[in-house]
């Protein structure tokens, strides 16, 4: 597994260095953009409601698939697209290994965006929703450190089984983009938020289940989260990431043995 | 090892509806062996196979008795590949680009470390070890890309293009590296488009010319065939009608052509006593100029492709 750790740190170099991090970061912010317009000429808005109620939703719709595709994405391509995957494929080692490497490195990656996707808004609801007394303000800070700390739970989760897709995508086929595209945002965002029995067959269904158990969000009619009658424990929605994630990384290895390099 | 190096057998691969690579039979052991071909010849997606990169259309390929496929990653403990395309690992240190490469391959620590080092110095970067891979020449490139091919000192080295844009040093010490490292009984495959390049360090040659195999062999070889097919003598002068009368009469003479009245091209397959012919029919001076095609690697090269390769 030396070589698996190796390429994962290469791969994370990759991507957080120079101005790398930039476009997933200016995405991961613009949520708050959207808050701060909210909390500065909203009706006297009750900020851990907002957040729960709008900042969760929208980091699963919006934040999670475009910093997964933008992080995920260049990953492989870029090593693809120039031959360069070669110098990996051409080692000892089973083509997994270094698939593995390059996936856990874009999967940490992400990880930057997530923290200023969560702990932003975060900042700028806690300024605003200040308690009178020292008791009643450490039990706001305990329900605040569970609900960002749940929302970024479900978003390192989420980009697991969606950034496993990426690559596989990656690995598959000569326009991921499409794919990826196709993957997380029809099938995962859209598929996922249609009422109906048919969303629980999207990803999307399980990172709601999560979203509510992890960040305290009980009603079933909550903001932007669809109307979901039985949303899934969260043992399942583990389960469901899992196997996407797994299933995933093994058709990408599958994969990386059928495609040429030229 | 007993079982050649190389081993291809009806190696065929197409690329749509355009043919790479037709029924290539090669078998390679030790030493140096150059790959010759111009651009499109299929020399690149020879390597490409050899190293399981792309799927042969037909055919198969055997590296020391081992079936070569997509992913059988076990060959890759006894070959080392520099491949012809450019490193593009662009932000990485060149000592950083071959310890990923040294732990990919199985070393770990101290030993990866050890093997960086005497690879950089064999290809004489020392110097340069830190330096970024987008700050390199593309010479210097090209010798980081060697150094990865011989991190694990494998038997078989296979170098596609690797002089390409080197200055005469670096070719030089990258030719005398080849050539130190096939003398330890072990196998080079440099496939080049420059002749004079592999000309210098080999003379076992395998020539390919759209995808097919031209020649393979001794280079004295391929010189012996072609001193069987026939060979040109190109005469300049005055009065060479007359001498082209003159030498009709002779049966060794396959081939004449008048082109203007001042040039005479003559195909023989006995040059030498053409030669001696010309010298005699020509004696009184009409012969200004007497050119024929020598037997470097270039003239065998355009003779056996016909002229139209390169």
């Amino acid at each position: 597994m030396n070589g698996v750790m190796t390429v994962t740190a290469f791969a994370w170099r990759q991507r957080v260095r120079g101005l790398r991090l930039l476009a997933p970061l200016a995405i991961a912010l613009l949520p708050s953009l959207v808050l701060l317009l909210g909390l500065t000429f909203g009706n006297n808005p009750d900020p851990l409601n907002l957040y729960r109620r709008f900042l969760v939703p929208v980091s699963l719709y919006f934040v999670l698939p475009f910093v997964t595709m933008f992080v995920m994405l260049p990953v492989l391509q870029e090593l693809y697209s120039k031959g360069a995957i070669g110098y990996f494929f051409t080692r000892p080692v089973p083509r997994w290994q270094p698939l593995l490497g390059l996936f856990l490195g874009g999967w940490l990656a992400t990880i930057p965006a997530f923290l200023a996707a969560v702990l932003v808004p975060a900042a700028m609801c806690m300024a605003v929703d200040q308690a009178a007394d020292t008791e009643t303000m450490t039990n706001l800070t305990a329900i605040w450190m569970q609900t960002v700390g749940g929302l970024f739970g479900v978003l390192v989760l989420a980009s697991l089984a969606y950034g496993a897709l990426c690559l596989l995508f990656g690995v598959w086929s000569k326009k991921p983009i499409l794919w990826s595209f196709f993957a997380l945002f029809i099938w995962g965002v859209l598929f996922g938020t249609l009422p109906g029995d048919g969303q629980m067959w999207s990803l999307h269904y399980y990172l709601f289940g999560l979203a509510r158990e992890w960040c305290g969000i009980t009603e079933i009619w909550t903001g932007m989260f669809p109307p979901v009658e039985n949303p899934p424990t969260v043992f399942v929605s583990l389960m469901g990431l899992g196997i996407v994630m797994v299933a995933s990384l093994f058709l990408a290895a599958f994969a990386a043995r059928q495609r040429d390099i030229l | 090892m007993s079982a050649p190096a190389i081993k291809t057998v009806g190696l065929s691969r197409w690329y749509g509806e355009v043919q790479g690579l037709a029924g290539l039979d090669v078998t390679i052991h030790h030493g140096v062996v150059g790959l010759l071909g111009p651009n499109g010849s299929g020399k690149s997606t020879l390597m490409r196979l050899l190293t399981g990169q792309i799927h042969a259309s037909r055919g198969y390929v055997e590296i020391f008795g081992e079936r070569m496929t997509p992913g059988h990653f076990k060959s890759f403990r006894v070959l080392g590949h520099a491949p012809g395309e450019d490193i593009h690992f662009e932000n990485e240190r060149a000592c950083d680009f071959l310890l990923l490469l040294a732990k990919l391959g199985g070393e770990s620590g101290s030993r990866a470390q050890d093997r960086v080092d005497k690879a950089l110095d064999r290809i004489g970067m020392t110097p340069k070890a830190s330096v970024r891979l987008r700050e390199m020449s593309k010479g210097m490139r090209q010798r980081i890309k060697v150094a990865q091919a011989i991190l694990f000192e494998p038997p078989l080295l296979l170098l596609d293009e690797p002089l390409n844009g080197m200055d005469p040093p670096s070719r030089r010490q990258t030719l005398d590296l080849v050539r130190e490292y096939s003398s330890t009984e072990r196998t080079v495959l440099l496939a080049s488009h420059v002749l004079h390049e592999v000309d210098a360090i080999t003379d076992h040659l395998i020539m390919l010319h759209h995808g097919r195999l031209l020649a393979e062999g001794q280079l004295s070889d391929i010189r012996n065939l072609i001193e069987q097919k026939p060979r040109r003598a190109t005469i300049r002068g005055e009065g060479l009608t007359q001498i082209a009368a003159k030498l009709l009469n002779e049966d060794r003479l396959s081939g004449l052509t008048m082109e203007g009245d001042d040039c005479l091209h003559l195909d023989t397959r006995d040059l030498p006593k053409l030669l001696l012919e010309l010298q005699q029919v020509g004696a009184d001076g009409q012969i200004e100029a007497l050119e024929t095609d020598d037997q470097k690697l270039d003239a065998v090269y355009d003779m056996l492709v016909g002229g139209s390769a390169r």
